[in-house]
């Protein structure tokens, strides 16, 4: 298993460059483990590993992560849990949707076309409880310039090349274009996420 | 064992350990904003430092001891009475049933964490008991706790040792913070931004809560990204939106984040961003990595010499 630098942040953390999602998922799984790392976040490109300063320093801690990483066997592949979302595109679901239809110079109905036309990959978890960042779309869209105080939960957004579904309501930067009625979060559940990484996401068009 | 809140306040929450290693799942930690000053509360009545305790914003707050417990109040100094009579922070005291603790609002800081006997009795969710209310998730109905509320507490240890606070550890506060921070990974040596982060005083906005304190200052010269992939974030991390207005993240704060990280704050200062007040000075100091953590060692020693060893911070 390989990987690029590992890049000092604070006392307690440090950030390692890897390949890409899966990358970061398999390194994780290494580290996860040893009892004085206390978070292990794997993201896009690259994974965060908060320690216990009292325990290890930054070189330190560098020194058992290239350890833990080049040593051991390959995971076991994983079945592959492929899931079908029903959105509710535009409107009061989807309030940037014509504004991101209009960055992108397509009809509203193109971008739902595109948004529904793949199966996408969840790439990580993150932001809140149950919040999945998917990728396989093929345009670039911008963040707002200034974060909403509040979206609902279930709202779809898009940013880059990623679409990402919010699990919760509470503030968020990504335009949102669509919501889904199903729950990504719900704590009487074991476990209590509807996605997990390497899950496959297809959206669905469905009306309001 | 009961209490009963008469007046809730702005936001009451219980807060105990933080919820830690499952941010790779979107959970962020919750525990107290100033983990230290509930730490210190919950060690002068003999609890264990991280027991479930109440963490009470901007004081104006209420409770009605049902039976005689012990309690013991820190942080932001609300002005306290039990049944009429002055209570000093930092001591154990002792309530007769029927009594009512009384706090007004604080001159300075945000937050006061009142810790009682036995601690809080609350139903733990994925291995943490504080309250995450976004996602109503641990503590009391994973709710801010409202008018009327009744708790329970849990069995005072029965060999409680009460911790004498040496006063080197109570928290400082102020309207002028200057915190440590480490540079982030999009902050060049030597660059405009590296200049400014370090040089410029920045002012808390009312834009403050539990998940990030805003914070406005000169128009910083930082690249825009609106495109770049999220990364991790963490409480302690300062991170800037494309407005210019960088956020401080705090104990609630999502774990990923979008935008150009600026720097991280040194652990061993991340509990006072608790106590930061909208209107509050905030200037960064810049630290290595190794003098970080040559003073969070020293200040774990400090602590532990008072028998405080897990304290939280």
């Amino acid at each position: 298993m390989t990987f690029g630098t590992i890049t000092t942040l604070a006392e307690d953390l440090v950030e390692i460059s890897v390949s890409d999602a899966a990358a970061a998922q398999r390194v994780a799984e290494r580290l996860r483990p040893h009892s004085d790392i206390e978070e292990v976040v794997p993201a896009l490109s690259s994974v965060a590993v908060m320690f216990a300063p009292s325990a290890q320093s930054p070189d330190s801690i560098k020194d058992i992560i290239a350890r833990l990483i080049s040593t051991g066997g390959e995971a076991a592949p994983r079945s592959v849990q492929e899931i079908t979302l029903p959105v509710t595109y535009g409107g009061k679901a989807g309030p940037d949707l014509e504004a991101v239809a209009e960055t992108l110079g397509l009809s509203t109905a193109d971008v739902i076309k595109t948004h529904t036309d793949q199966w996408l990959n969840v790439d990580m978890m993150g932001f809140t409880p149950g919040f999945a960042y998917l990728s396989g779309l093929p345009w670039s869209v911008p963040r707002l310039a200034t974060p909403r105080q509040s979206v609902a939960a279930g709202s779809v957004g898009v940013a880059g090349h990623r679409s990402g579904i919010y699990s919760l309501g509470g503030p968020g930067g990504w335009p949102v274009i669509g919501r889904t009625s199903l729950a990504l979060f719900d704590a009487s559940l074991d476990p209590p996420f509807l996605l997990a990484p390497g899950s496959r996401v297809r959206f669905q068009a469905v009306n309001p | 064992m009961t209490l009963k809140i008469l007046q809730a306040g702005l936001q009451t929450t219980v807060q105990a350990a933080p919820r830690t290693g499952q941010r790779h799942w979107g959970v962020p930690w919750s525990g107290p904003a100033d983990s230290l000053s509930c730490s210190l509360a919950n060690a002068v009545i003999g609890n264990t430092p991280d027991a479930a305790a109440l963490e009470i914003t901007y004081g104006q707050f209420r409770v009605r001891f049902d039976t005689s417990m012990r309690f013991a109040l820190m942080g932001a100094p609300a002005p306290a009475s039990l049944d009429g009579g002055p209570v000093a922070y930092g001591q154990p005291v002792d309530a007769a049933a029927g009594a009512t603790l009384t706090l007004a609002a604080p001159a300075a800081g945000v937050r006061t964490y009142l810790a009682l006997a036995g601690g809080i009795s609350v139903p733990a969710f994925m291995g943490s008991q504080s309250t995450y209310p976004p996602a109503s998730l641990g503590g009391h109905e994973g709710r801010a706790l409202i008018d009327g509320d009744r708790l329970a507490l849990g069995l005072p240890p029965a060999n409680a040792q009460a911790a004498a606070i040496p006063k080197g550890l109570h928290v400082t506060l102020s309207d002028h913070w200057r915190l440590r921070l480490h540079p982030g990974p999009d902050v060049t040596q030597g660059s405009e931004l590296h200049r400014q982060l370090y040089t410029e005083v920045f002012s808390a906005t009312r834009r403050a809560d539990r998940m990030g304190i805003q914070i406005e200052g000169p128009k910083l010269g930082c690249r825009r990204d609106d495109t770049m992939d999220s990364v991790p974030v963490f409480p302690g991390t300062v991170q800037v939106p494309p407005d210019g207005k960088p956020f401080i993240l705090l104990c609630d704060a999502q774990t990923t984040g979008g935008y150009p990280r600026l720097g991280h704050i040194a652990r061993v200062d991340r509990h006072k961003l608790g106590q930061v007040r909208p209107g509050d000075r905030v200037q960064f100091l810049e630290v290595s990595a190794e003098t970080a953590r040559r003073a969070f060692v020293a200040k774990q020693k400090t602590l532990k010499d008072a028998g405080l060893e897990n304290a939280l911070f």
